[in-house]
């Protein structure tokens, strides 16, 4: 793994603002991810892991919009900022599908009823490829046939309903690969499926990730597929990133209050004895009713009385590469002075 | 002692209906089923989508009708009744007994009508109650499934997924049922949520001496709450074991390779012992191939596994498996 960045967020802040109030999807959130490398984001529904994925390639509907922060993404040609460009604009029209393309949970959803799947293929390779249609015609034979399409030739006149759950999977990250993107964003693509599809799919990024050496954003809340795959993980709580790290130190030396929770709760194939399931109390909060302070200090067993409450905690560094958002990790009198320095 | 004994049971749905004359096509989604449900366990039900696990549960409590095959209710006094033959009237009695709790709380609550309305429901229908009786008898099943009872006149838009699923639990658990069929009643939720229901649930059990069918796809929560589990693969059951003894010792191909496609939440195990992967897909209920149903996928599967089809036996007291070469395989399980 190259220690090169292909991306940076930092501090994004994504928002809605509906008739009710403001949505604070993604609030602070700051992770980087290498050329290469495998980065999963993990969190519960609700915490903004979607947001910030389909902030990065700016497919932010109304009302929502990307306030303040950014995600820098490193090109042969330089460093362009993501969250500063016009979503409709020439610019951000050729980073999305070309440089960073994405793969969504539903693809009966995301794939065209009407039309069939060859035709799809072919129209993103002619979107960004100066090809004439018989080639993009060949390359997308050849893309099926890579993503492990039987008789790719005669499937091309294949619809999607004519397809299973995980062979239409193959499709979408045929069409997601075929412009050789540097970054593919995979939103838990393998959560509508089946153990054993969901283990043949997961082989199959693997493997084609190693073939073209792109950056794998995968967003999932299964625990145990983020330990099958990730290089390493950011944690989310209510649009923070609350931890980052390695995936071997998420799993085996958790800092987070939340991270280690969380891992306590998942049900395992080993059970040793007891039967009951620790579990976090109460549930994520209402998106108006954000707690103050720590978003996660609510739920926390750790909670430091008169200061989680009231402190935000800032990301430090426990490790290397292990980053952790929580005020057990800080030096809280220095936070309280500068608190009260900068209030005053 | 059994609360359920499912004989030969088939449910088959006519595919490309005629105007006149009999279908076309059948789907098999339940093709010759034998369970026993014994008194007070937990049975799990586990296979991919499309294996009928549904179909089954739904067809115990007759939501689809039995092409063949009986059910067979035994009381606690013994005394034995059929529900596949019983008419929709002698049915009352037993849909007291056996609920039902399904996977989407979304669409499996009215969201017109407030939580008194739909947990006191089979209250209203079947035991008249109304007013103030209902009301406490309500708050007190809320109570009992970890809900606030002031929550009585909210509508469901109102309540999370978690306390929406528990809704579902406290209306299943109304009429003081005997057999609860859980059809993926946790798998919509998310991990924090899932642990606390799934501790519900066998809270619940102990207090109530309740029985539940445990449909699920996800082998980690199948082996926490269940004491026997049965795989289904294309409306047949292939493997019926004690929890322990399944997950450690599969007998059949096909439970040995729904059990490595399970990803181990530690990423020191990854890339470690043979992962097995299933190609192909779960065939077409409705043209199934010849011999066991599962040889295309089967990495064992010889001659004999094309033309024959197996039959479940016993190998072990309490251990039964539909395959012919199960007693010379050596097959891996979950280890630790």
């Amino acid at each position: 793994m190259s220690a090169k960045p292909l991306l940076e967020v930092e501090n994004l802040h994504t928002h809605y603002f509906t008739d009710e109030g403001v949505v604070k999807a993604v609030n602070g959130a700051s992770f980087s991810l290498a050329k290469g490398e495998t980065l999963c984001l993990v969190g519960e529904s609700g915490c903004g892991k979607s947001v910030t994925a389909r902030s990065i390639l700016q497919l932010i509907g109304v009302p929502g919009r990307i306030v303040s922060g950014s995600i820098r993404l490193h090109r042969d040609d330089g460093v362009v900022d993501i969250a500063s460009l016009d979503a409709r604009g020439k610019e951000m029209r050729a980073i999305r599908g070309a440089r960073i393309s994405m793969i969504f949970q539903e693809p009966m959803s995301s794939l065209s009823p009407i039309h069939p799947i060859g035709e799809q293929v072919a129209e993103v390779i002619r979107l960004h490829m100066r090809v004439e249609k018989e080639e993009a015609q060949e390359r997308a034979v050849t893309m099926l046939r890579r993503v492990g399409i039987p008789q790719p030739e005669t499937r091309l006149k294949s619809y999607p309903f004519e397809m299973s759950g995980g062979m239409r999977q193959r499709v979408m990250i045929a069409m997601a690969l075929s412009c050789t993107p540097s970054l593919l964003i995979a939103d838990e693509p393998t959560t509508a499926l089946d153990v054993t599809t969901q283990a043949t799919i997961l082989d199959l990024i693997k493997d084609l990730q190693e073939e073209l050496g792109m950056a794998v954003l995968f967003i999932t809340h299964d625990l145990g597929v983020v330990a099958e795959i990730a290089d390493s993980v950011a944690v989310m709580y209510l649009g923070q990133v609350v931890e980052r790290a390695e995936c071997d130190a998420i799993f085996h030396d958790p800092k987070h209050p939340y991270t280690q929770a969380l891992l306590r709760s998942i049900p395992k194939l080993i059970v040793d004895g007891d039967r009951h399931l620790e579990s976090i109390k109460g549930m994520v909060p209402h998106p108006f009713q954000r707690p103050s302070g720590c978003p996660f200090h609510p739920r926390c067993e750790r909670r430091l009385a008169n200061v989680c409450a009231t402190l935000d905690p800032p990301q430090e560094w426990v490790g290397e590469r292990h980053g952790v958002s929580c005020l057990l990790y800080s030096d809280v009198e220095k936070l309280k002075q500068r608190q009260s320095a900068e209030s005053v | 002692m059994n609360i359920l004994e499912v004989r030969d049971l088939k449910v088959h749905f006519p595919l490309n209906r005629r105007f006149f004359g009999p279908p076309r096509d059948w789907v098999r989604a339940v093709d010759g089923v034998n369970l026993d449900i014994r008194r007070g366990e937990t049975l799990g039900l586990v296979g991919e989508s499309g294996c009928g696990k549904t179909t089954l549960g739904r067809t115990i409590v007759r939501v689809y009708e039995p092409t063949g095959g009986s059910i067979v209710y035994k009381g606690v006094g013994g005394e034995e009744s059929n529900l596949a033959l019983l008419s929709r009237k002698e049915l009352a009695l037993f849909r007291r007994r056996i609920r039902m709790i399904f996977q989407d709380p979304q669409s499996s609550l009215n969201p017109r009508h407030p939580v008194l309305q739909i947990v006191g429901e089979p209250l209203i229908v079947n035991q008249r109650m109304s007013g103030k009786r209902l009301e406490e008898r309500v708050a007190e099943l809320l109570i009992k499934v970890g809900l606030r009872p002031e929550y009585l006149h909210r509508y469901p838009h109102a309540f999370s997924g978690g306390e929406r699923q528990r809704i579902g639990i406290a209306r299943a658990l109304a009429l003081d049922p005997e057999l609860v069929i859980a059809d993926e009643a946790v798998s919509a939720l998310d991990v924090s949520v899932q642990a606390q229901t799934i501790n519900l649930l066998m809270e619940l059990q102990g207090e109530f001496s309740l029985t539940y069918l445990f449909v699920a796809h996800n082998l980690s929560v199948v082996r926490h709450v269940s004491d026997r589990v049965a795989v289904m693969y294309v409306g047949k059951i292939v493997e019926l074991a004690d929890t322990e003894e399944l997950y450690t010792n599969p007998r059949h191909p096909y439970t040995e390779a729904l059990l490595s496609a399970v990803p181990k939440p530690d990423p020191r195990l990854r890339n470690k012992g043979a992962r097995i992967r299933l190609t192909g897909d779960v065939p077409d209920p409705a043209h199934p191939p010849g011999g066991c149903y599962f040889h295309p996928r089967c990495r064992y599967a010889e001659e004999r596994c094309r033309v024959e089809a197996p039959i479940l036996r016993d190998i072990t007291p309490g251990h039964s498996v539909a395959c012919h070469r199960s007693d010379e395989l050596k097959l891996l399980g979950v280890r630790g």
